[in-house]
């Protein structure tokens, strides 16, 4: 969704000029942005040379925000009002809320397209908006650092994240009007980072335990390739997990009443991290809550985490048997995430892998700069030796059927992109219209797994039971993020998809939320929107332009090139003529379906010479 | 697409179950090079969307290669073989008894705690008797045997889906 992609027509098309890419790992607990400078991949300081920002947000009266390290220090004095951890939030309802224990934080608005609102001083926020005023922070400080407008970002998410929490980030990001080169998944991007592909080909484990995100990844490496066989995890186990049971041996030591205001809560729970951190130094450390004082040791501190950190390695179990890999088959395990700082957590990693742990690069900041070099590559900064990045979807894709059961569509571990159809067929007579309830999950009851979206197919041809037959594409793309389209196959007529996500923002809901932003007036936005579709008009020609300089003579007779031309020329007149953005939109559209079979014939085009390289390379072994 | 149709021609190997795993994983990788949705970031929506496609139908065409019992079942469709009957092992009264067997002891195991040696033994099993089957596929496969060869995909199938429950039942036990 290119909403508020905002360079000037023809500036991006100027092959010739470096664009402007950034990494972004937005994280529970902190947040990075990364760029690469002259071939060196770094990660971003503020002004005070922190490179981390507290993902932190603190809204004040009279819609005044702030975010980071400011907003860090006002979280214990004004708890309600600050956010901490939303990317706990992302794509969840609010029951997330309560099941995450954080009632005791913040007050609750009632609850818009699924999402959880907090109330503060500044009005009901989302996590989505929340994440977008991070985004927004880390995306300036990288301009002023680029010394220009960014061009787009690799986001990175965990890679066990499910399509509606994917779906949040993304948003967070039209929101923020930044455009999303690519989600990636954070394991894949530390392995970039690392280069592992440089080294000898084999299999590796990247361990990654965040604040609040779990992920394990067992992929295969060669020359610039990432494979990712399996990944599993746990979307809601991480540090900040830690520091809550912490928190409770704490509170139970000194016996605290089970109920304590915001800011009461607020102060333990920095108390329990703190003395997380010193115990990974020290062997006891001395605690002040709310008047007690005592000591907690080393031990305490394992008896109270030991259950997390082996709930992550069973997960890392069922992970290797998925991925059909031994545990002798692993030639490194990669360490990333802030937690894995914890030596408990390493000592225990390493007896399970039997293996040397890798954490040469700083494991906060690693999976910025994986995913800036992937930015470097996307935006076409680096020639030569592209990176091939093949990740899997984390959790099962399925439909609803009789009595509340799930159908699997697309399994687990399934390379992505990848696309499923599947045929429905109606039950009465003269039936117009069919329901479907698209959930992603392994559990056996629809009840069980994540409910994504209801779909609503309307406008079948009215027939016999059983007479139609409605084929639905179920196809995820490399982000990870579903899309659905459904046809009927005898009338050929395209049924109409209403979509209703369970969790989450449809785009009008978007285009709300911006305009309601006092910073984007209602012309700026129709101004802006034409502006963005003139620079789609443009890539298209000039994309069309260069395919046709190289593969139009092979490909294409005179009059399929004759046909093309003049639908070319129609959209360039079109973008001349078109003051409504929509009926730019529409000219657009109507180029890319003519020009549709062209471009498949040049991915045949371009699958023949793959193969055609290498019975050249294998002829040359012969020889 | 052009391609689409023929999974073998996509990788251009030869059409028959015994396949080069090593050289059907380079070629697969080398065509996701070219048409890899990430080689298109900067190209157009409608340029990417193909790519999207693409590259889901060659992950789909490496999907079903690399698996054998996907990989049987699609060159049995090719031959006009009906592998949806479920049916065809019904007559089959040794086979019948063996899967009653397995699933018992399946079950038992599922039934005890502390069983993780014998779901392993069992798993060894079954593994060692579907590769067996894989070798006699091949042979009805290559002799045109449609029949015989969709019963052996049918106990393939069985075998399969139980080796995928004998895991299931060792991620039971971890947990």
């Amino acid at each position: 969704m290119a909403l508020l992609q905002i360079s000037e027509p023809g500036q991006s098309a100027d092959p010739h000029q470096r664009r402007r890419a950034v990494g972004v790992d937005l994280g529970t607990t902190n947040s990075l942005v990364a760029v690469v400078r002259s071939g060196t991949v770094d990660t971003l300081p503020d002004n005070q040379g922190r490179h981390l920002l507290p993902s932190v947000v603190h809204y004040a009266a009279r819609g005044e925000v702030a975010v980071g390290w400011s907003a860090k220090a006002d979280a214990a004095r004004d708890p309600v009002n600050t956010l901490v951890s939303v990317k706990r939030y992302m794509g969840r309802g609010q029951e997330a809320v309560f099941s995450l224990g954080s009632t005791a934080l913040y007050e609750l608005a009632p609850s818009v397209g699924g999402m959880p609102r907090f109330r503060t001083a500044a009005g009901d926020i989302t996590p989505v908006e929340a994440s977008a005023e991070i985004l927004r922070c880390l995306v300036a400080r990288a301009e002023d650092a680029l010394g220009g407008q960014v061009d787009g970002a690799v986001i990175t998410v965990p890679a066990y994240f499910d399509d509606a929490q994917r779906q949040a980030t993304k948003d967070a990001a039209t929101l923020a009007g930044v455009k999303v080169l690519r989600l990636l998944n954070e394991p894949t991007a530390a392995a970039v980072a690392y280069g592992l592909d440089q080294g000898s080909s084999g299999v590796v484990a990247v361990y990654d335990l965040g604040g609040g995100t779990f992920d394990i990844s067992i992929m295969r490496l060669s020359r610039g390739v990432f494979e990712v066989l399996a990944t599993g995890g746990d979307s809601a186990l991480g540090g900040d997990d830690f520091d809550r049971a912490l928190a409770d041996l704490l509170r139970a030591q000194a016996a605290l009443p089970d109920a304590l205001t915001p800011g009461e809560q607020r102060g333990l729970m920095d108390t329990a991290c703190a003395a997380k951190e010193a115990l990974s130094e020290c062997d006891s450390v001395a605690v002040n809550v709310n008047g007690w004082s005592g000591q907690i040791d080393r031990q305490q501190m394992y008896a109270a985490v030991d259950g997390l950190i082996d709930k992550t390695l069973q997960a890392c179990k069922r992970t290797l048997r998925d991925a059909g890999i031994g545990l002798d088959d692993i030639l490194d395990v990669v360490m990333v995430g802030g937690s894995t700082r914890m030596p408990r957590v390493r000592e225990k990693v390493e007896a399970f892998f039997r293996c040397k742990l890798r954490a040469t690069i700083d494991p906060d900041r690693v999976v910025a700069m994986g995913a800036a070099l992937q930015a470097d590559a996307l935006v076409g900064n680096k020639s030569g030796d592209e990176l091939l990045l093949l990740d899997v979807i984390p959790l099962s894709l399925g439909v609803e059927t009789m009595g509340g059961l799930t159908e699997k569509i697309i399994h687990r571990n399934t390379t992505i992109p990848v696309a499923k159809a599947q045929d429905f067929t109606t039950y009465k007579d003269g039936q117009t219209a069919m329901a479907i309830h698209v959930v992603q999950g392994e559990r056996e009851l629809v009840g069980d797994c994540r409910s994504l979206a209801r779909f609503e197919l309307k406008g079948i041809p009215p027939m016999m039971a059983g007479a139609a037959k409605v084929r639905v594409t179920y196809q995820v793309d490399a982000d990870g993020l579903l899309s659905v389209t459904a046809r009927e196959e005898g009338s050929g007529v395209q049924t109409r998809i209403e979509v209703k996500p369970s969790y989450g923002l449809g785009d009008d809901e978007i285009s709300t939320m911006l305009q309601d932003s006092f910073a984007h007036a209602k012309d700026d936005l129709q101004a802006r929107a034409l502006r963005e579709r003139q620079v789609d008009a443009d890539r298209l020609l000039v994309d069309l332009e260069s395919a046709l300089a190289q593969d139009g003579a092979a490909l294409l007779n005179d009059e399929e090139h004759r046909q093309l031309r003049d639908a070319m020329a129609d959209l360039v007149s079109a973008r001349a003529r078109c003051t409504d953005h929509r009926e730019l939109a529409r000219q657009v559209e109507s180029l890319a379906r003519a020009s549709e079979q062209f471009a498949s014939l040049r991915m045949d085009n371009a699958v023949r010479k793959a193969l055609a390289g290498h019975r050249l390379e294998e002829f040359d072994k012969e020889t | 697409m052009d391609v689409s149709s023929d999974y073998y021609r996509i990788f251009n190997l030869p059409e028959d179950y015994q396949i080069d795993a090593e050289l059907l994983q380079q070629r697969y990788r080398e065509i996701q090079r070219e048409c890899h949705p990430d080689r298109y970031a900067g190209k157009s929506a409608h340029e990417q969307r193909v790519a999207v496609q693409y590259a889901a139908v060659i992950n789909q065409a490496y999907t079903v290669l690399r698996s054998p019992v996907q990989r049987a079942s699609y060159l049995l469709e090719r031959m006009g073989g009906n592998t949806d009957n479920e049916n065809t092992t019904v007559n089959d009264i040794d086979f019948l008894a063996r899967q009653i067997e397995l699933r018992e002891r399946l079950h038992s195991a599922e039934e005890t705690t502390d069983s993780l040696m014998e779901l392993e033994a069992l798993s060894d099993e079954v593994a060692h008797e579907f590769a067996q089957l894989q070798t006699l596929f091949t042979q009805q496969y290559r002799n045109h045997d449609v029949q015989t060869a969709t019963h052996t995909l049918a106990q393939m199938q069985f075998f399969s889906k139980l080796l995928d429950q004998l895991h299931d039942a060792q991620d039971a036990q971890d947990a």
